[in-house]
């Protein structure tokens, strides 16, 4: 095992049409285990999903037709340990995209160090065209699908971004499982109502966890949170809760950016009073004559510069070249290509991504 | 989009349900504080020690218990 040459071969998809996603996310693992010495064979296997299950749910309709959704679930490694991971509802997902994501999870998972491999799946649908009568048929449709395939004591399936919406999909699944097998009680869904049984504080994780993150940067670096100049790009719901959060630990929020633009105070901005200024589209910057532009926001002055836009084409080789920030902390939508974080590497800023 | 946040709370229920235990905000507050601590230190060394970014160093730690494992266990 210890002395395995590395194989440089890179990865070849085999049907010629492999999606971006599971390409980048392959390259990504075949590259991290390259550095670590393993072999072509070991890539060979954690870049290939395990088991991929489809299922073809029929619903019916709130004006009485019946109509068919694909699910689908993947499990990326064979293994002991049971697997975990979200259940997507959107329209333009396919099964490669549900690969790459358990493939993802199980990075999460080896990062957190908790026992357990990846596992994604999807529905594919657009939730937001469905009724709550019909969402919910379609939750119990896919447990209903998919608990005789997925062996289910050895799968955790978890909320995507952990709404009160999605929360409610985690309810019903569990619901339905329970009415299968009363004796998986608790051992197929993650991620419920606190009611029944889920953690408090679910609904800002993820902002949650960057907190953390940028807490602890900013102590391994030497700079204190507290007086620190912050830049928030991208002021939805993440970039809201950190930049409260932050100025309660008495940093200083800058600059803020959103799809129309963004506001730079050096003397500090008042996030509760930008908050209460939004529309009802939750913009801000439009309503302020002073607003300058996103690009030169990023460039501007400050100690933190936190990504929590979900827009990938503003950071364009040339915005990072001005960057200014020491510390550039990126959240979890994954804006700054390979190439720019290499970039800012090498101008020795210190950039994470939760990856 | 998954991400660790998320994650590390669905693994903290999972727990909880196993141990039928509720465990209260702040319990799992310090849980997870900890745990996101110890996530960016690991992540720092790394990086630091192979001179590479958070990112690839993020990817190097989270692939190889998987891919330790799976050696232990045999490849096919």
């Amino acid at each position: 095992m210890g002395n395995m040459k590395r194989n440089e071969q890179t990865v070849v998809d085999q049907d010629g049409n492999e999606n971006r996603r599971i390409q980048a996310m392959k390259s990504t693992i075949q590259n991290a285990l390259g550095a670590l010495d393993y072999t072509q064979d070991t890539t060979d296997i954690l870049t290939s999903a395990y088991r991929s299950f489809t299922v073809e749910i029929p619903i019916t309709m709130d004006d009485g037709s019946i109509r068919i959704f694909k699910g689908y679930r993947s499990q990326h490694i064979r293994s002991s340990q049971p697997s975990i991971g979200s259940v997507i509802l959107h329209p333009n997902l396919d099964e490669q995209d549900v690969q790459a994501l358990a493939m993802k999870t199980s990075l999460h998972t080896g990062l957190l160090n908790i026992p357990y491999s990846g596992a994604s799946g999807a529905i594919i649908c657009n939730p937001s065209d469905l009724s709550f009568h019909e969402l919910e048929q379609l939750s119990r449709g896919y447990i209903r699908a998919l608990l005789p395939l997925m062996n289910a004591t050895k799968d955790i399936i978890t909320p995507d971004v952990p709404t009160p919406a999605n929360l409610q999909l985690m309810a019903w699944m569990h619901d339905e499982v329970e009415m299968i097998r009363p004796d998986l009680h608790h051992k197929v869904v993650a991620g419920l109502p606190e009611s029944l049984g889920g953690v408090p504080g679910r609904e800002h994780s993820v902002a949650k966890g960057a907190k953390f993150t940028i807490e602890r940067a900013a102590e391994r670096l030497n700079m204190s949170v507290q007086d620190a100049n912050i830049i928030v790009h991208g002021f939805g719901n993440t970039g809201v809760y950190l930049a409260r959060e932050l100025e309660n630990k008495e940093a200083n929020v800058i600059g803020v950016s959103d799809g129309h633009g963004a506001l730079y105070d050096q003397d500090g901005l008042d996030v509760d009073y930008l908050l209460d200024r939004r529309d009802s589209f939750g913009m801000v910057t439009n309503l302020f004559k002073k607003s300058i532009s996103t690009e030169r926001l990023l460039g501007s002055k400050c100690d933190i510069l936190v990504d929590a836009s979900l827009d990938k084409n503003v950071m364009t080789e040339q915005v990072a070249d001005t960057i200014q920030a020491k510390l550039v902390v990126e959240t979890a939508k994954q804006t700054l290509s390979e190439s720019r974080v290499d970039q800012l590497f090498q101008r020795d800023l210190w950039s994470y991504r939760k990856l | 989009m998954t991400n660790l946040g998320n994650l590390t709370l669905s693994h903290f229920e999972a727990m909880q349900h196993e141990q039928r235990v509720t465990l209260s905000e702040s319990e799992i507050n310090t849980m997870f504080k900890d745990t996101m601590y110890r996530v960016f230190d690991q992540v720092f060394e790394e990086a630091k020690q192979h001179s590479t970014n958070m990112r690839e160093a993020a990817a190097r730690i989270g692939i190889k218990r998987h891919a330790e494992a799976l050696n232990y266990r045999g490849l096919s």
